[in-house]
């Protein structure tokens, strides 16, 4: 594995996959990661919200749509976490919701930083 | 071809339109399964979809029973675009009706692949249609004239009938002979007979109101079923397709061809409740009596006097013989 996948491995966003899926279109791609960075807090704040509620049937939709969006810009690390967050909701599984949303969190928790680094270099 | 697009995520719906705007397709997205489901059952809706399973108010599958259930004209195919990946959704998904399914996220060359496919079942259903319809249309229409046959005039002529006693409405019967027809056939060939007959019967149609019905009965003999019409109007009507044909000769490939018709008339108004083969054998007395009276009339069926006569407040129409 050379040094670029290593570095692209160790990302939230596998950019390479992420500029294949858009058909290697930078305006497309800096359109999809604008989108992101709007929707994604939003998301983001819904899904805390509805796991402080134990509201187990909201946590699954909405990691449901998120984990969607992820799979779409190519994080799949972060999707898999959470499709575990949607299959313990959809499961009843309480206890480990908070668990769950914690490793997903710290998952993504340079994706922002990241995402501005990569829409800087596609609007070069 | 139209595409419709449904998906909550701006992300998905945003790179779908994209990828499928620049293979020549022309995208409408939307954001639920309502809208979707609104969409795909208009008649001038898309005929194809891509449907998230996950979606608010109606998900991808119940999208997929609306529109099967509802769809009354042409087949929409539908693909579900899911992240589910067990065999008892992707099963779910299928007995919903839909056609495909695609596993998120989709990969845009096998996802243009399946969409050809459902492109080419698409128009292997139009094919049958469109020669369904054809032999609908040979089975219930006259081959040369484009009018409806016999069995379809009698068929209509019948439940008109019926839809009358009903309402208590009227429905009155023409039934035309082209005079001399035969002389035509003999002197000018079956061609230009068939050209005389094609050319009636634009004549008759373009003498009727769009909800009456004209048919080939036989030979040279054509059915009117003018709707709701009482005997004077309907008298009036028959004098005008007479005028019709008589007035301006058949441009035939061989030159013009003078043509005139005999009509007889019955209207349920005069004769009532009686039926269909009783009405049509009073109207046939009446064009034998339009014959008898040297062609190129219109003449009506009385019941009360057991003769036929003309009503005395229209002007008498031309009786010359041909």
């Amino acid at each position: 594995m050379n040094k670029s996948s290593e570095a692209s491995r160790e990302r939230v966003v596998n950019f390479t996959e992420l500029f294949e899926r858009a058909e290697k279109d930078r305006e497309l791609v800096q359109v999809l990661l604008e989108v992101f960075k709007e929707d994604f807090p939003r998301y983001h704040v819904s899904l805390k919200e509805a796991v402080a509620r134990k509201d187990a049937k909201q946590v699954e939709v909405v990691a449901h749509t998120m984990k969607g969006m992820l799979l779409n810009m190519a994080a799949r690390r972060a999707a898999d976490l959470l499709g575990r967050l949607e299959k313990a909701a959809r499961e009843g599984d309480q206890s480990s919701l908070k668990e769950s949303l914690g490793l997903f969190e710290n998952a993504v928790s340079g994706l922002l930083p990241e995402l501005e680094t990569y829409l800087e270099e596609v609007r070069r | 071809m139209k595409i419709l697009i449904a998906d909550d995520e701006a992300i998905s719906r945003k790179l779908l339109e994209t990828i499928l705007q620049r293979a020549g397709y022309e995208v409408q997205a939307v954001e639920n399964g309502s809208l979707a489901a609104d969409q795909l059952c208009r008649p001038d809706g898309p005929r194809m979809a891509l449907l998230d399973w996950m979606m608010p108010g109606l998900d991808g599958p119940s999208v997929c029973r609306v529109v099967r259930g509802d769809r009354k004209v042409n087949y929409v195919y539908m693909i579900l675009l899911t992240s589910k990946e067990s065999k008892q959704d992707i099963v779910q998904g299928l007995k919903s009706g839909a056609d495909d399914y695609l596993i998120k996220p989709c990969d845009a060359e096998e996802l243009k692949a399946r969409l050809r496919s459902g492109l080419r079942i698409l128009q292997l259903e139009d094919k049958l249609v469109e020669a369904r319809e054809e032999m609908r249309f040979k089975a219930t229409h006259d081959s040369l004239t484009g009018l409806f046959n016999r069995g379809v005039i009698m068929d209509l002529l019948g439940r008109e009938l019926s839809r009358t006693r009903r309402e208590q409405g009227c429905t009155t019967i023409l039934l035309g002979d082209v005079d001399h027809f035969k002389a035509v056939n003999d002197t000018r060939g079956h061609a230009v007979g068939d050209e005389v007959l094609l050319e009636i019967a634009r004549r008759l149609l373009s003498s009727v109101r769009s909800y009456d019905f004209v048919g080939r009965y036989g030979g040279e003999e054509f059915l009117i079923v003018l709707n709701n019409c009482r005997t004077s109007p309907a008298f009036m009507r028959a004098e005008e397709i007479r005028k019709n044909i008589d007035t301006r000769p058949v441009q035939s490939s061989r030159g013009p061809v003078d043509v005139t018709m005999s009509l007889g008339l019955i209207s349920t108004s005069d004769w009532g409740d009686r039926p269909l083969e009783e009405l049509l054998n009073e109207a046939d007395t009446a064009l034998y009596a339009a014959k008898a009276s040297g062609r190129n009339c219109c003449k009506i069926a009385k019941p009360d006097a057991l003769k036929l006569i003309s009503p005395p407040a229209e002007p008498e129409p031309s009786t010359r013989a041909r």
